[in-house]
């Protein structure tokens, strides 16, 4: 028998459709494509084809391979089904599958094994076994009770991302350096929706995978909404819920990860690189295909769900996430009242027109009128039309969400409309065609009187002012052709205002034959002298100081050594033209030198690259070498030192005279 | 998608469409659960919280009605989450009782053993406990019955108090129901407080709190302590009781700031009961003055929190509250569950309506522009000093004067809050005036004036205003002042502005600087009569001169 257990040979009689279906079982063996046979058996006994192809088996088949892994080949079906206590047909299902997965191949009552399962799986005999995924306890709610409760959760959904990215584009959140968002926004951004944290973070991850939210870029990064939000916002709710429910089911992040620690104790943040998790899409699709297999209209506990995907794929399963997506899936209106929704299997199916033609009939009327109360309230008993939406959110504030919208006019947020352009006659109108009541009085007076008074006082900027008494003079002025590059406005019948420095308005108007005098911010005429030129104020005066001063001892002793390390240096540089510093040495023999000098306590001439990689030549006394530092007195700076050692290019002993 | 009157929002809040064809029957059905909070015009907002739904319990109302309500109601789907909340939290109120054991006294039992597990680990919890009679049963030491209730409800499960109460000292008292009677929803509070053991019975401001009061002294029949607020309302109660009860002057006494009187029914002040000395309460021996078979609370929601403190160690004692709303400015409506009890009994919205009680008043809001002279005054003071120039801006006199004329025939309160501009008032009106420095004895005399007619017009200052009931006004003037709270504040001006019995409808005015803190303080003024349904119109003075 050859090397890989008569593998080769099982291979090699496959008929073509055998091999395709090995393939599409474990396309890793197509890459690269395979020139022979013989390749071919190597790469599918290889630990980590067949770790992949494991990772893919059901409870069922990972324990019949460990019995295979168990008893002694050759075996047969039905020593494992004894072995096993399993009814022949559930052993011939299994057994099928791992021969289909060439993990297992021969005749029912010759079985060969791989050979590496034998490293790689424990060996042992379950009892009992699992030859069926554990039954699901369902409940019928009627698909017409799961759809209306999705539905209801569909507008919820479509609204709070409205909202958060709204709020993001108010006030953008840091990108964290990790690249996530802060735990601290994604606390406030909880807040402002009125939901758990948890959820603000499910929302944050879908407004990213949809494409909605991005990284703005360079430095101080923020997150901010994308031109797709700008299209998506005009879109009719249920388009929206499509795009985001559908960014939902295919996105390779676990937000269920979120604001929980990792191994090192740092919480893990929204958006942050850490939540990715490749193998996140099969495991939701794994585990909302339970629910869309149940009939029309069936819910399922979490748990039963969960119990069942962990038997088809114990080895990848991760249990948390599974209930996290499962909260999701009730979140997003994927499913509702834990049942599979009509819309969320068109969706699985990926069939975008009948998902939405499923979930439109749930999803609330859009509204194109409001209820307008005394105490300066709007409610809107449902969503608006995104126009007047984005309308009352300028004039109001957002008071409360939900079924409906409670908004609150104040004068600040009357202000800020017409701060934005919108006048009185605008606001009034507006609310005159979109209240179903009248508008209170007192509303109606405060939009009046925030109208009254805005803009009252005018804020402007002039770089120059021009006062006279004289208004004629002032008119004479403006009309001046010479004062048409100041750009004058007249302010009042005795003020302009020009755009241009005081010095410039000054020359022009002289020029043009006036005599204008310069006023200090403070209405005082600046008395002009003319110009002499001057230094600035000095601060010590040259005259009192000793010239040349008189240097201490200690700068008197570093001076000269600084001068004989100099003139050393340059003696011992090497004759030949062209090269500076003693000749280039290996690391190996510069520390050898070092250490002799240290040893030895003598000189030695070094060429040395300081950390900004400027090149210098001195003379150094090694005190010690150690860990890849030397220690030494350098005696040009007349101190102790110490020099990285990679860094020294060259080094040569220096000879005692020189010293 | 149904078409209800109701919509469910993500914070709890519940908002009614009143002018739905099935608001009142809605109403009705979340009327035990959720608490009104604001009532303007269109649609009105109930909140939903876990006391609410206590109350609603402790009421014999179950999850099942409740989100039953939820559900016929709602306009749109109600999110899961929110019904299952609901029966989580209302299935918490009573997993605990605490009862009176024939052999060991004061127990905590549970049904449920690991409920009782989790509160007998908690720290604070142990020390009142002592041992286990059983796994299900826990003794109590009987001083710690109140306070054991209020850690419960802090800790989410709050006890169901069955353990009885003492019957404390006899004392025949009995209603005289003569040219009156007592109003069905007056003898259903009652009835469903007395079943109740304890607890606060909810009544609109003019549903006749007081005659709840005597009719539960009555069928208390015991020596009774009633708490108020002040001395005014003590006297009130004092003439109250003597009109309707058999009982006789020398039965009531007072216990105030100016009398000391213990007697079969006493009408203490929650003033004179936190009167500290030496930093001791010297009056709250009132309590066990006497063996009290019933303790009154008059306007719960102001309860002080010294006498809390008290009323934690009076649990065997049967307690009725009286109120307007459970709200409370500082948030102890816990407390109140814990010491006092739930609420008993809640008047049917229709009811009152019917009864005319909650037609509310008009609101005018008239605003005065100031001269140039004191705009300036205005912007050159001091912060502190800002309020009070614009209040009393001298431009508003002949507003005020105006409005009188124009209410001629009409019972009027000038209300301000500054001495100066009170006298100026009182003397350009030539009316008479009341502030915190007018004797009791002339007070009464006053207000007597006013009720029988002899005099039509009072000029009153706020901590005047504070401490009286004055039917018969119906037209108030504010020139000047804020009251306490803005709760305080619509209350005192229901309370002051009753629709009148003959119909007529009551009238406040409320003088106001333009562009000053005096508007801005308006502002808020006006939210909350708006929220109250109040109806608010905001006029300039000009034009109420031009009509003048």
């Amino acid at each position: 028998m050859t090397p890989s257990g008569g593998l080769t040979e099982e291979l090699r009689a496959r008929t073509d459709e055998d091999l395709a279906a090995l393939f599409a079982v474990r396309p890793d063996l197509l890459v690269p494509l395979p020139p022979d046979v013989d390749t071919l058996a190597v790469r599918a006994l290889s630990r980590w084809s067949i770790s992949a192809a494991l990772a893919g088996l059901d409870l069922w088949c990972g324990e019949l391979a460990q019995a295979l892994v168990a008893l002694p080949a050759p075996t047969s079906y039905a020593a494992v089904g004894a072995a096993l206590g399993a009814e022949p047909a559930d052993v011939a299902r299994g057994l099928d599958r791992l021969c289909a997965l060439a993990l297992a191949w021969g005749e029912p009552t010759a079985l060969a094994v791989a050979p590496p399962l034998h490293g790689m799986l424990s060996a042992s005999l379950a009892r009992p076994s699992h030859p069926m995924p554990p039954p699901v306890g369902r409940r019928q709610i009627g698909a017409e009770t799961a759809d209306r409760a999705a539905g209801a959760a569909a507008a919820g959904v479509v609204r709070l991302l409205d909202e958060l990215v709204e709020s993001w584009g108010a006030a953008p959140p840091a990108v964290l350096k990790s690249g996530g968002l802060g735990l601290r926004d994604s606390r406030r951004t909880a807040a402002a929706l009125d939901v758990p944290e948890e959820t603000a973070v499910v929302l944050a991850e879908v407004a990213y995978a949809g494409g909605l939210v991005a990284a703005s870029p360079g430095y101080d990064a923020v997150w901010l909404p994308t031109p797709t939000y700008d299209a998506w916002q005009t879109k009719p709710v249920g388009a929206r819920w499509i795009a985001l429910a559908t960014a939902w089911l295919g996105m390779p992040r676990a937000p269920g990860r979120a604001l929980t620690r990792d191994e090192r104790g740092k919480t893990r943040t929204a958006l942050s690189p850490e939540l990715m998790e490749s193998r996140e899409p099969d495991q939701r699709r794994a585990l909302l295909q339970v629910l869309a297999e149940l009939p029309s209209g069936a819910a399922a506990t979490p748990g039963d769900v969960v119990a069942i995907v962990q038997w088809q794929r114990p080895l990848t399963f991760d249990p948390q996430l599974a209930v996290d997506t499962l909260t999701s899936a009730e979140l997003l209106g994927v499913t509702g009242r834990a049942a599979m929704t009509t819309a969320g299997r068109a969706l699985l199916a990926g069939q975008e027109a009948t998902a939405a033609a499923a979930v439109n009939p749930h999803l609330p009327a859009l509204l194109d009128s409001v209820l307008l109360q005394a105490d300066l309230t709007a409610v809107a008993p449902g969503p608006l039309a995104p126009t007047l939406a984005s309308e009352l959110r300028l004039l109001a504030d957002v008071e409360s969400t939900g079924g409906a919208t409670v908004y609150r006019f104040s004068e600040a947020s009357l202000r800020r409309a017409f701060d934005a352009g919108r006048s009185a006659d605008d606001v009034l109108q507006l609310l005159h065609q979109r209240s179903r009541t009248p508008v209170p009085q007192a509303l109606g007076y405060l939009i009046e009187d925030v109208g009254r008074r805005h803009g009252r006082i005018r804020v402007g900027s002039a770089q120059a002012v021009l006062r006279c008494d004289d208004e004629a003079l002032l008119a004479e002025v403006l009309a001046t052709r010479r004062a048409g590059a100041l750009r004058l406005r007249r302010l009042a019948p005795t003020v302009l205002a020009a755009q241009a420095p005081v010095e410039a308005v000054v020359d022009a108007l002289r020029a043009a034959g006036f005599a204008p005098a310069i006023e200090s911010a403070e209405g005082t005429v600046v008395v002009e002298r003319p110009p002499r030129r001057r230094t600035p104020a000095q601060t010590e005066q040259p005259g009192r100081q000793v010239w040349p001063p008189q240097p201490r001892p200690e700068q008197v002793q570093a001076a000269v050594r600084a001068l004989r390390a100099g003139e050393r240096a340059a003696r011992h540089r090497p004759a030949e033209p062209g090269t500076h510093g003693p000749s280039v040495t290996t690391p190996m023999e510069t520390l050898h030198l070092l250490r002799q000098a240290a040893r030895d306590g003598r000189g030695v001439w070094i060429g040395y690259l300081n950390a900004a990689g400027v090149a210098s030549t001195r003379i150094i006394e090694p005190a010690f070498v150690d860990g890849g530092y030397v220690t030494a007195f350098d005696h040009r700076r007349g101190e102790r030192r110490t020099f990285a050692a990679h860094r020294i290019t060259s080094a040569a002993l220096v000879s005692e005279d020189e010293l | 998608m149904t078409d209800g009157p109701l919509i469910v929002q993500s914070d709890k809040t519940l908002l009614l469409e009143v002018d739905h064809p099935a608001a009142p029957e809605c109403r009705s059905a979340i009327a035990p659960f959720a608490e009104l909070e604001r009532a303007p015009e269109h649609v009105h907002t109930y909140r939903v919280t876990a006391l609410g739904l206590w109350n609603a319990r402790a009421a014999g109302h179950d999850a099942e009605q409740v989100v039953d309500a939820l559900l016929r109601f709602s306009r749109y789907p109600v999110p899961h989450a929110l019904l299952v909340d609901v029966a989580e939290t209302m299935a918490r109120y009573g997993r605990l009782r605490l009862r009176n054991d024939p052999a060991h006294g004061l127990v905590l039992a549970s049904t449920d053993p690991a409920v009782l597990a989790e509160v007998v680990r908690s720290k604070k919890i142990a020390p009142l406990l002592g041992r286990h009679l059983d796994a299900d049963t826990v003794l109590v030491h009987a001083s710690q019955r109140g306070h054991l209730k209020q850690l419960l409800l802090k800790l989410g499960w709050p006890a169901e108090d069955l353990a009885g109460y003492v019957d404390g000292e006899a004392h025949t008292i009995a209603l005289r129901e003569e040219g009156w009677s007592l109003r069905t929803y007056q003898q259903d509070a009652v009835t469903g407080f007395w079943h109740g053991g304890s607890g606060v019975v909810v009544l609109p401001c003019g549903a006749g709190k007081t005659i709840v009061g005597a009719a539960a002294m009555a069928e208390a029949a015991a020596t009774t302590l009633i708490l108020v607020t002040n001395t005014v309302s003590a006297r009130q109660w004092r003439a109250e009781l003597l009109k309707r009860t058999t009982l006789t002057n020398e039965e009531i006494g007072e216990y105030s700031g100016e009398r000391k009187e213990i007697r079969p029914v006493t009408i203490a002040t929650y003033q004179v009961m936190v009167t500290k000395r030496k930093g001791e309460f010297p009056h709250l021996g009132v309590f066990g003055a006497r063996d009290w078979g019933l303790i009154v609370y008059d306007e719960v929601h102001l309860l002080p929190a010294p006498v809390f403190r008290f009323t934690a160690d009076l649990q065997s004692r049967r307690r009725l509250g009286l109120t307007a709303t459970l709200v409370r400015e500082d948030g102890r409506e816990g407390d109140v569950f814990s010491l006092i009890g739930p609420k008993r009994y809640d008047v049917p919205w229709r009811e009152m309506e019917a009864q005319g009680w909650i037609a509310p008043a008009d609101c005018v809001e008239v605003r005065v522009t100031l001269s140039d002279d004191a705009r300036l005054q205005y912007a050159t003071s001091e912060p502190a000093d800002q309020y009070r120039v614009c209040a009393t801006a001298p431009a508003k006199l002949r507003v005020v004067e105006a409005l009188i004329r124009r209410h001629a025939t009409d019972r009027v309160l000038v209300i301000g809050a500054y001495l100066d501009q009170i006298d100026t008032l009182a003397e350009r009106l030539g009316a008479p005036s009341i502030t915190g420095s007018t004797r009791n004895a002339e007070r009464e005399r006053l207000y007597e004036a006013f009720r029988n007619g002899e005099e039509r017009l009072l000029v009153v200052s706020k901590v005047a205003n504070f401490s009286i009931d004055l039917p018969e006004a119906n037209v108030a003037i504010q020139v000047s002042g804020t009251f306490g709270s803005r709760q305080e504040e619509a209350q005192r001006l229901g309370r002051i502005l009753r629709p009148k019995a003959n119909g007529g409808g009551a009238r406040f005015y409320a003088v106001v600087a333009r562009d000053t803190l005096d508007a801005e303080y308006a502002a808020h003024r006006q939210r909350f009569l708006a929220e109250q349904g109040y109806a608010y119109e905001i006029v300039d003075a000009d034009a109420v001169l031009a009509e003048d």
